[in-house]
């Protein structure tokens, strides 16, 4: 009987956390800005980030504490947990000052009337247009902007130039289509010795939203609806998918792709054995392969079928003020202060690390690591759907079942697409 | 009249007795209520108030964010209903039952091993115990980073041993994905299974042992037909901790699979965990949670009445 009531309280702590969530619901209407002004008075701020981005995060509030009276405290919400923590504070009027999210959260955030509308600050202190635009299409809601870039990131790939060298292809060429991306695939796995030609990290949900999504939208096709909704049953998912699908059946992506959850993102590349790596521009600034390189590498944009088409997922995190700040004025003196072009070139590009702005100069001398990706964020998409957690990141969602099967276990396209259009459509209905 | 007389004293004396008793009965009534005070109220505080919330959620659409609506038994058709649940519970069982019969033969054997006395046994039960103390999740962590295909000690081994082919990876297949997770779970509970059927063997009187040595029974007769009924309670008792906690699975495959490979690796609280914190169906979670608790109180019951020996 003893176990019985550990195993019903195991069940109950899950309740207690599914009650107090759900305990009341609603939402409240977004608040006007009208009459706030950037003060600097010494308020205690607090701040929400998700892990994972402390090299930037960290670093430039330290540097606006180090220049400010106000003080901003940092609070590291675990990613997943981030809307969950997100509902319960909001329900229960305790959200901090400023929300920073993962910007594909940020849809919710503004539905939820969380946040406080930056239009017209942002317009009035100049930031406005010139802003990451991905970030702003998340943050926008019938024309009004609620949240800013805070971390900023784009989707690429990196390619190994030894490799590329070793297997006869011009290093300073990187394939500009997919033929061009087989072939090249091709030629480095033929050097074997375990060396493996293409690699992306095959069941993380997120890391594939970020790095396969562009192969679609270099087509022209959108995947998220006007409505929120998803669209997968479309040619030039298929053709994406089919496209990975080739890397795979010839050997190019290693199997263990297949169970990559993401710690292989940027660590498997870094191995030295990878020559086309699907991934991102910000992270590998950070990683040691961008600081202590043991091979020469390059960046490139992730393209479609054709030559010229390119697309790419700008990730990173958006900051808002939360609606319910008692210290609004200090927080937008910190959101003026992050947007502002000065930090973006004394602070951000400094760290280094990309700024928000996409009108502040990159200098030649942070090289091709920090200038692709720049180029690469002015023309930057996103998810913009309120059903992104269930749909896109959820391991046991739609779209990694959609990946997974026509990848790797070599259900036909349209068989994967119509699955996961009709889970998609269930779970957004 | 006389007998009347004599009785009166007896009987007064019996009175006095009487109240005595029912006034100590009434102080230890008391003094129990007193000590139980304290864990029932954190039991109605922690599990009665919010499993009685979660009933009353069950019967609501209750979305994280919007209006709950009243939803009927919709929530539970729909649990039942749903192939991905019938899944999540086919893959519990079998991972239960795997589970459950090799954590006790495995903590059987450890038992019937570390028993007898013999130099530094204290310190090989300590050893054997020691995985008890982690939570699943970092052991899930550790088996992961041990068998991960590109980091892992535990496939190159395999590949040095000629017993699997070099870069393999064992998290690709259902099969290979549940054995490493089984394998950790019973590496992980087998100390404490073990440490339950010690003290059961412990009890058994040593003259018994004596008579049976001396009628010249075999350690396999002996084994089946002393020890093991007459640890039976013990042996129920881990069956069914096995069974409970084996049911409950979450920690490790959160930590290890995140239910692959192709969503076939998900358990009944996995399961639930998605509906809550993924899609985030406060109602229909609720929903989930409550057919897991019948599940789970189903299982109790019937634990209750082997360990009466009812059943």
């Amino acid at each position: 009987m003893k176990s019985t009531v550990k195993v019903l309280a195991l069940v109950a702590t899950a309740s207690v956390a599914i009650a107090l969530a759900g305990c009341s619901g609603g939402t409240s209407a977004s608040t006007g800005s009208a009459d706030v002004t950037a003060k600097d008075d010494g308020a205690k701020l607090t701040l929400w980030v998700r892990p994972g981005n402390e090299a930037v995060t960290d670093a430039v509030v330290k540097q606006y504490n180090a220049s400010h009276k106000n003080q901003v405290a940092i609070t590291h919400v675990p990613a997943d947990q981030y809307v969950t923590k997100y509902a319960q504070a909001s329900q229960s009027g305790s959200l901090p000052d400023i929300l920073a999210a993962d910007l594909v959260f940020m849809p919710q955030i503004v539905a939820n009337g969380s946040a406080l509308d930056l239009t017209g600050l942002l317009k009035k202190s100049g930031a406005y247009g010139h802003l990451a635009p991905a970030h702003e299409q998340a943050a926008t809601a019938n024309g009004k902007v609620y949240g800013v870039p805070y971390v900023t990131d784009t989707s690429l790939y990196l390619y190994n130039k030894d490799l590329f060298a070793k297997a006869g292809l011009d290093p300073d060429k990187p394939p500009t289509t997919w033929d061009g991306i087989i072939a090249a695939a091709d030629a480095i796995t033929k050097l074997g010795g375990g060396i493996h030609g293409a690699y992306i990290s095959g069941d993380a949900p997120g890391s594939l939203a970020y790095d396969f999504t562009p192969t679609i939208w270099a087509q022209g096709q959108q995947v998220v609806k006007k409505d929120g909704s998803f669209d997968f049953q479309n040619d030039a998912t298929k053709k994406a998918l089919a496209f990975m699908h080739t890397l795979y059946a010839n050997g190019d992506i290693p199997a263990s792709s297949k169970t990559d959850t993401g710690d292989g993102f940027f660590s498997v590349f870094a191995s030295g054995k990878i020559g086309i790596n699907f991934s991102g521009g910000n992270g590998v600034n950070t990683a040691t392969l961008g600081k202590d390189p043991s091979f020469r590498f390059g960046l490139a944009p992730i393209p479609g079928p054709e030559d010229g088409q390119t697309a790419t997922f700008s990730g990173g995190d958006a900051a808002a003020i939360s609606a319910q700040s008692s210290h609004k004025n200090e927080a937008w003196d910190f959101i003026d202060w992050l947007t502002s072009k000065s930090t973006a070139s004394d602070v951000y590009l400094k760290l280094p690390a990309l700024a928000p702005r996409t009108d502040v100069a990159v200098p030649s001398s942070l090289g091709p690591q920090f200038q692709v990706p720049a180029e690469l964020i002015k023309k930057g998409q996103t998810y913009v759907s309120t059903h992104y957690n269930d749909v896109i990141a959820s391991a046991q969602g739609p779209w990694l079942e959609m990946f997974q099967s026509a990848v790797f276990n070599g259900v036909s396209p349209d068989q994967a697409t119509a699955k996961a259009q009709k889970a998609a459509d269930a779970l957004t209905k | 009249m006389a007998d009347a007389v004599a009785t009166a004293p007896a009987l007064r004396a019996a009175a006095r007795r009487t109240t005595r008793r029912s006034a100590i009965a009434r102080g230890e009534a008391t003094l129990g209520w007193l000590l139980a005070a304290p864990s029932a109220v954190l039991i109605a505080l922690f599990f009665l108030l919010p499993f009685g919330l979660t009933l009353v959620m069950s019967f609501f659409q209750w979305p994280t964010f919007g209006i709950p609506v009243p939803a009927g038994i919709d929530n539970y058709s729909h649990v039942l209903s749903d192939p991905k649940f019938g899944q999540a519970a086919l893959f519990t069982v079998l991972y239960t039952v795997v589970t459950s019969v090799l954590g006790l033969a495995v903590s059987l054997g450890l038992a019937l091993l570390v028993r007898p006395r013999f130099r530094g046994r204290t310190a090989v039960r300590a050893l054997l115990f020691a995985p008890v103390t982690i939570g699943f999740a970092p052991a899930g962590l550790l088996w992961l980073s041990m068998s991960n295909v590109r980091t892992g000690v535990l496939p190159a081994m395999g590949a040095a041993l000629g017993i699997v082919p070099a870069g393999t990876d064992w998290f690709a297949n259902t099969g290979s994905t549940l054995a490493i997770v089984v394998v950790m779970t019973v590496w992980k509970t087998a100390g404490l299974a073990m440490l339950v059927l010690i003290i059961g063997m412990d009890s058994i009187p040593p003259e018994i042992y004596e008579a049976v040595r001396l009628d010249g029974a075999r350690s396999w007769t002996t084994l089946t037909k002393i020890t093991l009924p007459l640890i039976a309670k013990p042996l129920s008792l881990v069956v069914l901790l096995n069974l409970t906690t084996a049911f409950l699975a979450f920690d490790q495959f959160f930590a290890m699979t995140k239910g692959g490979p192709d969503n076939s690796t998900v358990t009944v609280v996995y399961y639930l965990y998605n509906a809550a914190f993924v899609s985030l169906q406060r109602g229909y979670a609720a929903a989930v949670a409550v057919v897991v608790v019948l599940i789970m109180a189903a299982i109790s019951f019937v634990q209750v009445l082997l360990q009466r020996g009812k059943a």
